[in-house]
């Protein structure tokens, strides 16, 4: 048994019980900051401004009737939320939280698995996360929930290959697809997103998609569909749909500051020179520094909800298939140009820049073909009626 | 033998939990894919494939070849996905429909199985399992060797098989276009 073992077992025990807490206290978050958007007070009766909200929630959750509809697929039923909230919780395990720091006589690593692939454990563990919300949509043998679960499907497999060409496009920068080196990397130079800032937002957008959130939740889309995949839940088991919902969101911002946003990095503040002094203070710094990051992604992310309007399936897809893959595409071309001809990085944001100038500026005055979801004439529909029986 | 399995695990990173987390993902492995052939409904057939294909990706961590385990729940585990909907959209119009293979494919489906295990059986008998020690750990830059093999000693594989998917990608798009 190595130091590396106890190290990450100790900040995995700790890790799962802050997020399970900040988990709870982003629901109220995000009530606050919808009241917020909304100019409304939001929850303030429990507890001094509404704090002990999550609470209540818990209990509540907890004392309701665990109930199975008549008809449901009960093993599948059942084992839906677990499938929703495994993948999340075992996905931040990469996350290097809190840096390196000396215990006895070698230097490990404060976070859950130090291992080689490193990022690629992300798209593998996501690529599972969306097994929850399908098996939930199908075992509740309801049709809403059902078209819910496969707009998820749907959604998932379009938004991943952006998202996992974005995580290539870094390991090509960097020719590391470790972690903590891709930290070290961006806290002795410069971060990621000054070099590929196209790159951040087309993470930020998959990563949104990838987590079911606004402005892309149509598997849970109110107006159409009841509840989406969890119409037909209720007590624990919708909460831990919540919990994997909320979890995976940490998870994605986690990686987005990871890739991009330079990890533990603190701008103009350095840690000494690693020897005796890399002790736990720094690492707490480190990690404040990482969840500081992780919470202000968080935060965007639900102004963006109560913001922005969800989008029409169509275009959803035309958004995935249409705009982000060739984009990302492009990008990967110009890095791999970029990287096989040994260019500075600075290059690369001249490359962004160019990128953001062609997409604004000359292709929507190039000409185009008919659209692809052009009106469909309907005949035979009460307002127009087919022409046969017209001239009857 | 399975124990002799066991022993082949690395022994210098997690030499007392490895053995049981080895028969934890050998057991889930065996028993799921005994759960696909008794199972009855196409979807649970695939979410026992899925638990399948996540065991041996959990061996495959297991013997630190951690670029395979992550390539094999992308690819294989991330795929089951699309069965699920194949399964769920072309194949039942009842949604929990049973199937039921008549006798003579049960029989047909033994018999091929009973040749592969023999095939398998006869394969490890006469294989030396090396113990894990002796082969040491796992190089630091696994991707970068499969990397530089895929691209120049099984070149003519990697791309026969980019080939063919390109031949499949053009073939969906032929069959998905809109007809005038």
């Amino acid at each position: 048994m190595s130091a590396q073992f106890y190290t990450s077992v100790i900040t995995c025990l700790i890790m799962i019980n802050v997020f399970l807490g900040a988990v709870s206290y982003l629901i109220l978050l995000e009530r606050k900051i919808a009241s917020w958007v909304q100019n409304r007070l939001g929850p303030n009766r429990t507890g001094p401004m509404g704090l002990f909200q999550p609470l209540a929630d818990g209990l509540k959750f907890l004392l309701k009737e665990d109930y199975d509809p008549l008809g449901v697929d009960k093993g599948l039923f059942r084992l839906a939320p677990v499938l929703a909230l495994v993948p999340a919780l075992i996905g931040w395990a990469i996350l290097p939280l809190g840096g390196y720091m000396t215990w006895g006589d070698s230097q490990v690593l404060v976070a859950g698995a130090p291992i080689n692939i490193g990022v690629i454990y992300i798209l593998a563990v996501g690529s599972l996360a969306v097994y929850g919300i399908v098996l939930g949509g199908y075992a509740s043998n309801n049709k809403y929930t059902f078209l819910g679960g496969l707009r998820a499907t749907a959604q998932m497999i379009s938004y991943e290959i952006p998202l996992g060409l974005c995580v290539l496009i870094i390991i090509l920068m960097h020719g590391t697809a470790r972690a903590d080196y891709l930290v070290e990397l961006q806290a002795n130079g410069v971060w990621n997103v000054f070099y590929q800032p196209i790159l951040a937002m087309l993470f930020f957008i998959c990563s949104l998609a990838e987590c079911n959130r606004a402005p892309f939740d149509l598997a849970e889309c109110e107006q159409e569909l009841v509840g989406g995949f969890h119409t037909e839940y209720s007590s624990m088991k919708l909460a831990l749909f919540f919990l994997g919902e909320y979890f995976h969101l940490i998870t994605s911002a986690g990686i987005l500051v990871l890739l991009f946003f330079g990890g533990w990095d603190l701008p103009f503040i350095k840690e000494p020179i690693i020897g005796e002094t890399a002790g736990i203070g720094w690492v707490l710094i480190k990690m404040g520094a990482f969840m500081g990051k992780i919470a202000v992604v968080l935060a965007l992310v639900m102004v963006i909800r109560w913001t922005l309007p969800r989008l029409r399936f169509d275009q959803l897809m035309k958004l995935a298939w249409q705009s982000l893959i060739p984009l990302a595409i492009l990008m990967l071309l110009e890095t791999g140009v970029i990287v096989y001809l040994d260019f500075g990085y600075g290059w690369l944001t001249v490359c962004n820049v160019a990128t953001a100038a062609l997409v604004y500026f000359i292709l929507p005055y190039l000409p185009s073909g008919p659209a692809i979801n052009r009106k469909i004439e309907l005949t035979g529909s009460r307002f127009s009626p087919p022409t046969e029986v017209a001239a009857n | 033998m399975v124990y002799t399995l066991a022993q082949s695990i690395p022994a210098q990173s997690l030499n007392q939990v490895a053995p049981f987390l080895f028969f934890g993902f050998a057991a889930l492995t065996v028993v799921s894919a005994w759960a696909i052939v008794l199972s009855q409904n196409i979807v649970r057939m695939a979410i026992y494939l899925l638990f399948t294909l996540c065991g041996v990706a959990g061996l495959f961590f297991l013997m630190n070849a951690e670029f395979l385990a992550a390539i094999q729940l992308i690819v294989y585990a991330g795929g089951t996905l699309i069965l699920i909907v194949f399964g769920v959209m072309l194949t039942s119009k009842d949604p929990f429909q049973k199937l039921v293979s008549p006798i003579w494919e049960q029989f047909l489906g033994c018999g091929i199985g009973l040749a592969l295990l023999f095939l398998l059986v006869l394969a490890m008998a006469n294989s030396v399992i090396v113990p894990h020690e002796s082969l040491g750990t796992a190089p630091e830059h696994g991707v970068r060797a499969i990397g530089k093999a895929l691209l120049s000693e099984y070149i003519v594989p990697f791309e026969v098989s980019a080939v063919l998917l390109l031949v499949v990608m053009i073939g969906a798009a032929y069959m998905a276009r809109r007809r005038a």
